[in-house]
């Protein structure tokens, strides 16, 4: 092979590299491989933009002999402590959360919501807790910035907990430099969604949060947008279209899509034309889209297979050096 | 109160969780891209013509069962990567890039030849059984006159460029135009068939040969099998013959019960809908084209239809002028000359064909996404228009492809240019599907987390690699298939075919290499990043 192709994959002297990756949805695979690609790839700031908690808990049954629990459709009777722990492994790499119980508990936990939810609550925080000090101890070593936002999926209580993360800085609603040329501009509110999730918020609400957001940026040319939500009417923001019942469309034998971003976004980004707008939100439309000068990414999320989705960016001053997107 | 009668699993309010498609959908999904015209005519014409003397039930039954295998491990396949481009994305990952993209690359390249090819169908063979059927029958001369320059290499070029532009034309609306489009066509579709059905039950041997010699004095019903016997047609009614094109023809019938896999990554429960899709889609479409067969060999033999067929190939060639029309929807309008179910017919077969393309077009692009996502080739490539949503740069490159195919299709033949896509789709076919044989031992962790049948077990090992075996020997055959049996494939171009797939893989091979090389150099990014497994920290 020629030794062009040995080449490092490093940016140049005048250059700084971002690893973003958002929608982890409690995937503790999907979030250690995130830390891991920061290091393999020398990234210099690591940017997580939103959904960071799970979405369904596995009660796991205890009987008088052993444990059971159900995962995508398959039953799995779980002999040994050994088998227990594998099974809680699998279910927190798929984003879920474990519960150990008897039948008893988990019909009561069925038959009373506020206390489900409580559960909820309780089991987000404690993996929230966990991944906030890995991340800490993991990443300091290496002096990688991480910079995190909750998304429309993330309850409010998880507010507290990144505002409280030793090292990881909860950056909602913020513009902070990254650099002496780079300003991040974050929000994790979202517009809404058909399942009027915590941080849904109609565009009435988006309109000023964004603008109010970016006039307080100082230097548009090397700015750079975390939002959870893409920009609308782009490749990055393309979702299933779902009827009242919340099916998916299908018309002449095909999956009708349609966008689900924000217009307030979009208005934004038009206006302001900052360097790079990083999102997540909608899993599928994993891409890149351009709004003038503004190149936007959407890395995508596959973290109910334990896959880690991430875009690295190589940025100069004022320009998008090159992106790729990786997943593994 | 039992344990297994406890919840399995509690949800949250969250956005995402929507119901899955159900079998219905997944099924339309699949007939759609089997096409129920080009399908068509290949059963009644093509496959008689081509292996004359097999038996067309047994044919088509053996066929679908070969692609209901097939279909089982792109399913996995799809389930395994349920994204744009799954085949290239598992095949890169699981394999190399290097072999990944320059197949991905051929399939794509291939796949645009044929979408010409399927719109070359309508001057060749949609519009001239309806024009004919118009002249014969009304008397028309004009009609018979413009079916035969239809036929014409300067038809075939204008008509077939007007085609590919018009399906370039669909595609630049909005996906839910697209769609609608697509709906429209699919129960036209249907519609015609339920004519064909109609007037082959309603049908008898006295009709059909009476209104045959009737509209068709230059190729009397009685004479079709002699001339083609003197002209040299031999029958083999041996169970091997039957047996060897099933194996090889009924990949191209059903070909398309596998295209949802290549973009089905927003169904939920992706393992079950792809393969209810693909295996119902196999059911449906092996059911009707079944169901016809068996209607209309009740009263014309399959020798007949064989040697209808043939001379439609060769007589021309041969010296002959005998007239023949090897075409269901012209059998049809021969059983029940009814103008309103003419045009039914031929409204459904050229808008489906024109549908069918657009499917090539649509999943063509789709993974020319895969490959702009994995910085390969230029960004442009995947950029969709602002207001229509259409992925405009990626379908004007398959048009320029497709314009090939519908040269190719003038030039060579129609049946030159499908049947060496068989052989081109299969070759290329064999990395994924390689792939997916060693997914589980080289992605276990993945495997293992894989959803539904993907981790399925036979005795310990995994059903994806013991199917995945069976449809690798299934692919093997169909690539040995042209030089074994060159009349189905090659002909006598087997140089110029073999070499237009080494250029076009080596091309492949330089594209990737000349990304890499630029991406290094200009951008510091090293493409290779996509495909490296990610260990947890």
């Amino acid at each position: 092979m020629p030794s062009f192709f040995r080449r490092a994959d490093r940016p140049s002297a005048h250059s700084i590299r971002l690893m973003q990756a958002a929608d982890f949805h409690g995937s503790n695979a999907a979030f250690r491989k995130f830390l891991s690609a920061v290091k393999q790839h020398g990234a210099e700031h690591a940017i997580v933009t939103g959904d960071l908690t799970g979405k369904a808990i596995v009660p796991i049954i205890r009987t008088n002999h052993h444990h059971e629990g159900w995962l995508f459709g398959n039953r799995e009777v779980l002999e040994t402590d050994a088998e227990l722990a594998r099974f809680q492994k699998k279910v927190g790499d798929c984003g879920m959360y474990d519960h150990v119980c008897d039948a008893e508990e988990a019909h009561s936990l069925e038959a009373d919501p506020a206390r489900l939810h409580e559960l909820f609550i309780e089991k987000m925080n404690a993996r929230l807790v966990e991944w906030l000090d890995f991340a800490g101890e993991y990443l300091e070593p290496l002096g990688v910035p991480l910079w995190v936002i909750p998304g429309n999926d993330d309850d409010r209580s998880i507010d507290p907990i990144l505002d409280r993360a030793q090292y990881a800085r909860n950056v909602d609603h913020r513009v902070v430099e990254l650099d002496e040329h780079h300003e991040l501009v974050s929000l994790g509110d979202t517009s809404m969604t058909p399942w009027e999730c915590p941080r849904d918020y109609p565009e009435s609400h988006m309109i000023p949060t964004v603008r109010g957001l970016f006039e307080q940026v100082r230097n548009p040319a090397g700015a750079i947008v975390n939002m959870h939500c893409p920009p609308r009417n782009t490749s990055i923001d393309q979702a299933p279209m779902l009827n009242e019942r919340l099916e998916i469309e299908f018309e002449g034998g095909q999956v009708v899509m349609g966008s689900a971003g924000s217009g307030a976004i979009r208005q934004g980004l038009e206006t302001l034309q900052p360097l790079l707008s990083l999102h997540g939100h909608i899993h599928e439309a994993r891409g890149s889209s351009r709004i003038g000068r503004t190149l936007c990414l959407n890395p995508g999320s596959e973290y109910a297979e334990g896959i880690m989705k991430a875009a690295i960016v190589n940025l100069e001053p004022d320009r998008v050096k090159g992106y790729m997107l990786i997943s593994g | 109160m039992t344990a297994t009668a406890a919840p399995r699993l509690f949800v949250r309010k969250s956005s995402g969780l929507i119901r899955t498609v159900g079998v219905m959908g997944a099924i339309y999904f699949g007939v759609h891209c089997i096409s129920l015209s080009s399908s068509g005519i290949l059963t009644f014409y093509s496959t008689p013509s081509l292996w004359p003397g097999s038996d067309l039930l047994i044919v088509l039954t053996l066929s679908a069962i070969l692609c209901a295998v097939h279909g089982y491990t792109f399913s996995q396949i799809g389930a395994a990567a349920p994204r744009s481009g799954a085949d290239y994305t598992l095949a890169s990952r699981t394999l190399s890039p290097w072999l990944a993209f320059p197949a991905s690359f051929a399939l794509v390249l291939f796949s645009g030849l044929v979408a010409g090819s399927l719109v070359a169908w309508i001057p060749t063979v949609a519009l001239p059984a309806f024009l004919r059927a118009t002249g014969i029958l009304y008397e028309q001369t004009w009609a018979t006159d413009l079916a035969s320059f239809c036929q014409s290499q300067a038809g075939i070029v204008i008509i077939g460029t007007a085609g590919v532009l018009l399906t370039l034309w669909t595609l630049f609306f909005p996906t839910r135009t697209v769609v609608r489009i697509m709906g429209i066509g699919f129960i036209l579709g249907l519609v015609a068939w339920a004519v064909i059905l109609f007037s082959f039950v309603t049908g008898s041997a006295e009709t059909f040969q009476a209104n045959w010699d009737k509209y068709v004095p230059g190729g009397p019903f009685a004479q079709v099998i002699p001339t083609a016997q003197s002209l040299g047609i031999v029958y083999d009614k041996s169970f091997g013959n039957a047996v060897v094109a099933g194996l090889l023809m009924g990949f191209w019938i059903f070909y398309g019960y596998y295209i949802p896999t290549f973009f089905a990554g927003e169904v939920k429960d992706a393992p079950k809908t792809l393969l209810q899709g693909a295996w119902g889609s196999i059911v449906i479409t092996w059911a009707i084209f079944a169901g016809g067969v068996f209607l209309f060999t009740r009263f014309v033999p399959q020798d007949w239809m064989a040697a209808e067929g043939w001379l439609f190939n060769n007589a021309g060639p041969l010296g002959s002028k005998f007239q023949a029309e090897p075409f269901v929807t012209f059998y049809a309008s021969v059983l029940q000359p009814n103008v309103i179910f003419f045009v039914l017919m031929a409204l459904g077969f050229i808008y489906t064909l024109i549908n069918l393309a657009q499917t090539y077009f649509f999943y063509a692009s789709r993974i020319m996404f895969a490959w702009s996502f994995d910085r390969v080739v230029p960004e442009w490539i995947s950029q969709v228009h602002e207001d229509t949503g259409s992925p405009r740069n990626a379908v004007l490159l398959i048009a320029a492809m497709a314009e090939i195919g519908v040269l190719a299709s003038a030039f060579y033949s129609v049946l030159f240019v499908q049947l060496n896509f068989v052989f081109y789709a299969a070759i290329t076919m064999l990395v994924p599907v390689l792939a997916a044989i060693v997914y589980p031992y080289r992605k276990r962790e993945l495997w293992l987390q894989g959803a539904g049948h993907v981790r399925s077990t036979i005795a310990g090992i995994p059903t994806m690699t013991i199917v995945g075996i069976g449809t690798l020997a299934f692919l093997l055959l169909l690539v040995a298939s042209p030089f074994l049996w060159p009349a189905v494939g090659f002909g006598t171009q087997q140089t110029p075919a073999v070499a237009i797939f080494v250029a076009i893989v080596a091309a492949g091979v330089i594209v990737f290499a000349a990304a890499r090389w630029y991406r290094q150099s200009r951008e510091g990014i090293d493409i290779m990043a996509a495909f490296r497994e990610v260990p947890p920290a």
